[in-house]
């Protein structure tokens, strides 16, 4: 009896704590959102909802709210940017997107009623090439769900505070291998970049993978198509929020459901203006301060300028080269190099340079395992190489005829003629359209984000996507790119200067002659 | 020291050369005049390969330069050129384009092709322009400087192209007299002129270029004073020609009265001269010949004039029998055409085309 007692009693206090906490909770929510706050989907009948076009939601909005109109953006973090900015009344997206935001503490809320619900799964490639971590994925998945800490993974993340500590891939041992992962570090909370490192639900959830398969991990870190395309011709796997959609199980495989959220409309619920004085110091202070920011843009400067300098010497020689084959006496080689570079530099001239970008990562090295830097390097020295040589034949063309014709009559050979007296003289032609052309390659790097190279711009994005503020990192970017460009084109200037030979002293002219 | 053998340019739509075969000779100093385009500059360019020679031969000595074989930088090392637009290399200055060529081909040092450049720029009257570069001199000094950068690579022959076409009036003496004082100490030279005065001082032979090749050679005075062949004569005298063949009795008088006129008018004949030859035309060709000449035919007219002269020519030449239209019974028309003319001679020559000949001359008085 006694025992019997001791258990009611037990159990009575556990009922009278677990009603407490029930009603401390409904308190907190009751305070923190009134009746009257709350938003309903009858508030947006006639109201400017974001969308992002060819997503399944688009759909579900044009079918919940047919008299509301639809602006398409480019990536939720465009529409929040529309949203802050009050372009938008309301943007539709998933759940996901709104712990993001308050993380970053802007007042936002969602509409009560779902759009619907969307399912999250890691991608794998179709075939037998990836199957294993499939299973492997799949069986953890089950139990992590069993012993709970996929729940407390779920609970670190999706609440509405921003964890502070966080799982490091770097500790892993690659006992059995090294898993290969594509990533998109925009799609907080399931992968974002925090203090310089990948770091959201997705990325943890594969870290306590990776430590009970004794794998390591290696992160590539690109856009949403790139990480799908990528598993598709080289990776084990990717990941970055991922929703299961018949369409895309056309062309990848997925893993078994490992989260799922509602798909919401996201409403702007600020009351109040902040001060644009203040608004602009605590922009400032997320763009550059926060998380160190800055060291992701000098990365990103850094990688503007490798590409920029590496494709301007390489283009340089394969422009300098063409044009010297083109001038070689061997009939054959003058005629091949001739229709060559004719239907090479049209090709160049006639297509976009972010497409040969796309074709030369996706398609030529699709399969193999190359740097995106190197890609780009490649694509714009081509384009480069295009550029210079149609400038080499122009100013080469434009040195007056009579000059090796008096170099030939003195005896001098062709080359010699070429070197000595026509290409310096063509150098007063080159020169300023080879700079302007070194500056708009510099500015033309910046759509190698298109193949995940984290350069200036995709930077500036990267920032933008994770603090839905886009004064600072545009402004910050493009003063950057200016100052790039405006060096560039100003030490070509000099060197221009320098090697003007009518700017040569008259010492030197004669020097070493008894006159 | 140059021998042209059966040499021919040809272009796509032009021959400027059609067979030359010519020897130049050490010490020679040879002009070359003639109308243009008439393969003046062709000649002297095809000599240093500037352009390629569609057919025949070019010795330097023994060496054939038309041969594949040929280093011909070697050879042009021996042939200085000097052109009309110059061609200074204008990244140098000028003492730079006197001693680049010798430093470079010929391995002179720089003390000795700057002592040897600041000898032949004195001897041009340019010492003092040494460090200037090229484009802020005068037409003339570039000139002077060019003949200069030539003679440093000390040439056995020099050709020039047409080297005063480019210039001034007033710098064109500078120039000749540069060339004058070459000539005298005996080198050996080509110069394509067009200032005859000049060709005619400054050259032992003169070659007259017409009909895509060396139409009359000769020393100054055979070409200046006393010219053999058609051409060189109309060039020489600088007659203005107006010449049409007639081959049909149908043929359209008006127009060509009425294109004599034009012709007459243009050359600044007098109106008087013009209604003369206009008579002329009518009453000998159209009224005496076209009726008794044979059915098929060739008439040639062609009137020579002559700016600021008193007396012009006019030319009948046809072909067929013997036919002297002086003799014509249309006593009219030979009254009119001699009151019109000053002198009418007819004449037979068996061994041209056109056997008949008839001279008219006419005064302006």
């Amino acid at each position: 009896m006694g025992q019997i007692r001791k258990k009611l009693i037990i159990f009575m206090v556990c009922m009278l704590a677990m009603t407490i906490a029930a009603c401390s909770k409904n308190e907190q929510d009751v305070t923190a959102q009134t009746e009257s706050e709350k938003v309903y989907l009858s508030d947006l009948e006639h109201g400017t909802i974001g969308v992002v076009e060819g997503n399944a939601t688009s759909v579900l909005v044009s079918q919940q709210l047919p008299d509301a109109t639809k602006l398409s953006f480019n990536s939720p973090t465009d529409m929040s940017m529309a949203l802050l900015q009050g372009k938008i009344d309301a943007f539709a997206t998933d759940e996901s997107y709104l712990v993001g935001m308050k993380w970053e503490g802007y007042e936002v809320t969602r509409v009560e009623e779902p759009l619907g619900i969307t399912e999250y799964g890691i991608v794998f490639p179709k075939g037998e090439r990836s199957q294993k971590y499939r299973k492997e994925i799949n069986s953890f998945l089950i139990k992590s769900r069993e012993d709970g800490s996929l729940e407390k993974l779920e609970e670190k993340w999706f609440s509405g505070k921003e964890p502070t500590e966080f799982l490091d891939a770097s500790a892993l041992q690659p006992e059995n291998g090294t898993l290969i992962v594509g990533t998109c570090s925009a799609a907080k909370p399931f992968v974002y970049i925090k203090n310089g490192k990948l770091a959201g639900f997705d990325i943890e959830f594969l870290i306590l993978f990776a430590r009970e398969y004794g794998y390591a991990l290696d992160f590539r870190d690109s856009d949403f198509t790139g990480a799908i395309s990528g598993v598709q011709q080289k990776y084990d796997m990717a990941t970055a929020g991922f929703t299961i959609t018949e369409e895309r199980k056309e062309s990848v495989d997925f893993s078994d459901v490992y989260t799922a959220a509602d798909l919401i409309y996201i409403v702007n619920s600020t009351r109040e203006n902040e001060g644009v004085w203040n608004s602009l110091i605590t922009g400032f202070d997320k763009t550059f301060i926060r998380e160190n920011r800055w060291k992701l843009i000098a990365e990103g400067v850094g990688i503007t300028l490798l590409i920029s300098i590496c494709a301007t010497v390489l283009g340089t020689a394969i422009g300098f080269g063409l044009y010297m084959l083109r001038r070689s006496q061997i009939g054959l080689v003058v005629k091949i190099t001739g229709l060559a570079a004719g239907i090479y530099s049209r090709i160049i001239a006639g297509t976009p340079t972010v497409v040969i970008l796309m074709i030369l990562f996706y398609v030529v090295f699709g399969k193999v395992d190359i740097s995106g830097v190197i890609v780009a390097i490649i694509t714009f020295a081509l384009t480069f190489g295009a550029s210079v040589y149609e400038n080499m034949v122009v100013s080469v063309e434009g040195v007056d005829k009579g000059q090796s014709e008096a170099a030939y009559a003195l005896g001098y050979s062709r080359n010699r003629t070429f070197f000595r007296i026509v290409l310096p003289q063509s150098m007063r032609a080159f020169m300023p359209v080879y700079s302007g052309e070194v500056v708009s390659l510099i500015k033309g790097t910046a759509v190698v984000g298109y193949i995940a190279v984290n350069d200036l711009t995709k930077m500036g994005d990267i920032i933008r996507s994770n603090t839905y503020e886009a004064f600072f990192p545009l402004i910050a970017t493009a003063v950057i790119y200016f100052m790039i460009t405006w060096l560039m084109a100003l030490t070509l200037d000099i060197v221009r200067k320098r090697t003007e030979p009518k700017r040569r002293k008259r010492e030197h002219i004669l020097k070493g002659v008894d006159v | 020291m140059i021998a042209v053998k059966n040499l021919r340019k040809e272009y796509p739509n032009i021959t400027p050369l059609k067979d030359v075969t010519v020897t130049i000779n050490g010490g020679d100093v040879i002009s070359i005049i003639g109308p243009s385009g008439t393969g003046k500059s062709t000649l002297i360019r095809c000599l240093n390969m500037l352009e390629q020679p569609t057919s025949g031969q070019i010795f330097w000595g023994d060496v054939c330069i038309t041969d594949k074989k040929c280093n011909i930088n070697k050879i042009r090392e021996k042939m200085g050129m000097v052109f009309q637009s110059f061609n200074l290399f204008n990244h140098m200055t000028v003492i730079e384009n006197l001693m680049a060529a010798p430093m470079e081909l010929r391995g002179v040092g720089k003390q000795e092709a700057y002592d040897k450049a600041m000898e032949l720029l004195r001897t041009v009257g340019l010492a003092d322009k040494a460090l200037n570069y090229p484009d802020e001199l005068s037409g003339g000094q570039k000139q002077r400087v060019a003949i200069a950068r030539a003679l440093a690579m000390e040439p056995e022959v020099i050709l020039f192209d047409e080297p005063t076409s480019a210039l001034d009036p007033t710098m064109v003496g500078e120039v000749e007299a540069v060339i004058r004082d070459l000539a005298r100490r005996g080198m050996t030279m080509m110069i394509v002129t067009h200032e005859m005065r000049f060709a005619r001082e400054v050259a032992n032979r003169v070659f007259y270029m017409d009909e895509g090749g060396i139409y009359e050679e000769g020393t100054p005075e055979e070409i200046f004073e006393h010219p053999q062949k058609e051409r060189t004569i109309r060039f020489i005298r600088q007659l203005k020609v107006f010449e049409e063949t007639i081959t049909s009795k149908d043929y359209d008088f008006l127009g060509f009265i009425s294109r004599m006129e034009e012709f007459g008018r243009k050359s600044r004949m007098s109106q008087k001269m013009i209604y003369r030859f206009q008579a002329l035309m009518e009453e000998l060709c159209i009224q005496i010949l076209l009726p008794d000449l044979d059915d098929s035919f060739q008439l040639k007219v062609a009137v020579e004039y002559a700016d600021e002269q008193e007396e012009s020519s006019m030319q009948l030449k046809y072909t067929g029998r013997e036919y002297n239209p002086l003799d014509s019974s249309k006593e009219l028309s030979l009254k009119i055409a001699r009151n019109a003319s000053k002198i009418m001679e007819y004449s037979r020559i068996e061994e041209d085309l056109y056997t008949n000949y008839l001279r008219v001359t006419v005064c302006d008085k």
